[in-house]
């Protein structure tokens, strides 16, 4: 990134030239390249990668089935070139428990909010539709453990390629709104949220995650009643979720019921041992390292893609290609996106679309035509706002957490 | 909730938030070709009404071997089979850490001197980091979204759907040699104790079925469904597929429950059960 871009402009035309005129974005949208795909599978990039395309779970259209039984289904990568949010029945599944409610009727569902308060209360639908103000953030809700499947070595867990994530504008009314209207006294140390799931086996622990109280109330993290304009489709939570802007998904409750302040750590299962990750940059440590400091995931890491030109895509010398894709800065807003043809070397900034709030997805554009035949590589990272790119060599940890490495493609010109 | 929730309510404050997302928003649509469907400030209750859906179900097992009946019995309680056969090649050492972690912070009822056996045939699952076993036939049967709850039967289809179906299979054929039938099983259409007392606190060990030994372990439910609850699943399934038995009632799950109180285990299998039927 300390490269200039004027060096660029010359050493570029040996292999990279940048389209000088400026095509619009609507000049760009030309039809996606499909990953690859077979009749009612995709192959993902990794050994054991085959997965079938179904469209048989309630509210969604085609998905990338990780397991039936608690759903756990992946977007198909072609979606996210088809707009900056991710359409409703498109967006990523994962349960942890298999005891899901499959009829929920929000006349007679009830938010309890509880515990560390001055006043305990139990929120109707109309009481959150009409008693508070409402907020809409968009926010890319992404797994902890997206692109799992890419990691070397490999780990256990589910095998996603890169689309457990999805970026959607959500509407709700903020935490802090009704936190404060519980009234949080002295000694509040962090908000507890469970949701309407439970395990099969009475001994598995409930599903509950914690933030800090200040985190909770920063008038950020919601209770989403709406995404994408639409009630939420039962998979990603219907009624109410919860959504922490900037945090990985794992914090954002599912058909959020429960919500208990606590004066004390929370020492549930889901909190304080699972969902950990090394306490180094980037949670990256070697495969060998042992008894390393571990802190609960948090904060989301920048990430860029190519949502139009799949590994391995084919093209002519000379032939003009538009390429885009889509980039988040993590906790933070996209600075700029930058591509590289020639193995990251020189990196050329893109064009940026619409900014929908430092949340969401960012789409970007860039030009090109390949001057030499042969396979070349063509790579993407993005720079947030607070200057953090993404890493060259990809990070590692033994629950396949928080990978962000450049992403990188192979294309063949002939 | 009225009284303590109205400081939230002041008019202005809403039409000044409400304003503010109008500007924001169409601000958002007239730069984004690709803008969410449908927004709007107020959103009509009515929207949020209710949604009855019904979940596929999966009916792939785990293949061969003394190891597969382990892994049928237990893997499957929780999850079905393509979590394990989606994962990479892993080594021994990381199939036992990974079923270790399944029954200590999961709570598998897999008995500790099944690790070893279990964690050797996983290994045998997916050689060379390919999985040995068919993906392509988890799934049977078509679901979605049921604006009307399914069939006569009402709560107790519902209950059945969201509780039984995952193992038992919708059509209630359950899976050969893994999760017994209940059409046609003479424990649903037999005397209703027994049907009752195995829904409350479920069953480990052999049970046998029309002839047949199965060999797994199915949940209680009494700390999760109410006795109305139970007795409308256990009339539905004695009244689907072929099954012809009489309703059960709410006051019979009362009273077996009463009965069964100081139970904390599931019953084992035939040795239990036997003498209920």
């Amino acid at each position: 990134m300390k490269r200039s871009i004027a060096n660029w402009t010359s050493l570029s035309r040996r292999n990279f030239l940048m389209g000088a005129g400026g095509a619009g974005l609507a000049g760009l949208l030309g039809s996606a390249i499909q990953p690859a795909r077979g009749a009612g599978f995709v192959e993902f990039p990794f050994a054991n990668g085959r997965r079938e395309l179904v469209t048989n779970f309630p509210q969604k259209g085609e998905m990338i089935l990780q397991r039936t039984r608690p759903p756990l289904l992946e977007t198909p990568f072609d979606v996210f070139d088809q707009g900056v949010f991710t359409p409703n029945d498109r967006f990523y599944v994962r349960w942890h428990l298999a005891e899901i409610p499959t009829t929920i009727d929000p006349a007679h569902f009830s938010l309890k909010v509880h515990g560390h308060v001055q006043q305990p209360l139990s929120l109707t639908m109309h009481d959150l539709l009409h008693d508070f103000p409402s907020f809409e953030i968009a926010a890319v809700n992404q797994c902890s453990g997206n692109s799992r499947g890419l990691f070397s070595p490999r780990v256990p867990g589910a095998q996603w390629d890169n689309g457990g994530m999805g970026n959607a504008l959500w509407r709700g009314v903020r935490l802090k709104d009704v936190l404060d209207h519980a009234g949080l006294p002295a000694g509040a140390v962090q908000v507890r949220f469970r949701g309407l799931d439970s395990g099969v086996v009475p001994q598995t622990p409930n599903f509950m995650k914690s933030l800090a109280v200040d985190h909770a109330r920063d008038g950020e993290v919601m209770i989403a009643y709406a995404m994408n304009g639409e009630p939420l489709p039962l998979l990603n939570g219907f009624p109410l979720r919860l959504v922490v802007p900037g945090w990985y998904a794992t914090y954002w409750m599912k058909m959020l019921a429960d919500i208990e302040v606590l004066d004390q750590p929370d020492e549930n299962y889901w909190t304080s041992k699972a969902y950990r990750i090394p306490d180094t940059p980037g949670a990256n440590i070697a495969p060998e390292q042992k008894g390393v400091k571990t802190v609960p995931i948090n904060r989301m890491v920048p990430r860029s893609f190519f949502t139009n030109l799949a590994d391995g895509v084919a093209v002519r010398r000379g032939q003009s290609l538009k390429v885009r894709g889509i980039a988040f800065g993590g906790d933070t807003g996209v600075a700029k996106v930058l591509v590289s043809a020639d193995g990251g070397r020189l990196w050329q900034e893109a064009r940026l679309g619409t900014n929908h709030g430092k949340y969401s997805f960012r789409q970007w554009q860039f030009p090109l035509r390949f001057a030499i035949a042969g396979p070349q590589s063509l790579m993407v990272r993005t720079v947030n706002t607070a200057g953090v790119t993404q890493p060259d060599h990809p990070n590692w940890n033994p629950s396949g957490f928080m990978l962000n490495v450049i992403e990188t493609i192979t294309v063949h010109v002939s | 909730m009225g009284p303590k929730l109205k400081r939230f309510a002041p008019l202005s404050a809403t039409v000044a938030v409400a304003v503010l997302l109008i500007v924001g928003t169409s601000q958002l649509r007239a730069q984004s070709p690709s803008k969410p469907q449908g927004q709007s400030v107020r959103q009509p209750e009515s929207r949020w009404s209710k949604v009855s859906v019904q979940m596929p179900a999966s009916a792939a097992v785990f293949p061969g071997g003394e190891g597969a009946v382990i892994a049928n019995a237990q893997c499957l309680i929780c999850h079905s089979q393509g979590m394990v056969s989606r994962q990479p090649a892993l080594t021994q050492g990381q199939w036992k850490d990974t079923i270790n972690k399944m029954r200590t912070a999961y709570g598998a009822p897999l008995p500790a001197e099944q690790v070893d056996a279990l964690a050797a045939y996983l290994t045998t699952l997916i050689p060379n980091g390919e999985a040995a076993i068919a993906q392509d036939d988890e799934q049977r049967g078509p679901a979605g979204l049921q604006e009307q709850p399914a069939t006569a039967g009402g709560n107790g289809a519902e209950v059945f759907a969201a509780r039984c179906a995952a193992c038992h299979q919708s059509g209630g054929t359950g899976i050969p040699g893994v999760f017994p039938p209940l059409a046609g099983s003479n424990w649903v259409t037999g005397p209703h104790v027994a049907a009752i007392r195995i829904l409350l606190h479920g069953v480990q060990g052999t049970l046998t079925v029309n002839g047949t030994a199965y060999s797994g372990a199915m949940p209680g439910f009494a700390s999760q469904l109410s006795d109305e609850e139970i007795a409308a699943v256990l009339s539905y399934v004695r009244s689907q597929w072929g099954n012809q038995a009489a309703p059960v009632g709410a006051v019979q799950v009362t009273a077996e429950r009463a009965a069964t109180t100081a139970r904390s285990e599931p019953w084992n299998g035939d040795a239990d059960l036997t003498t209920m039927k």
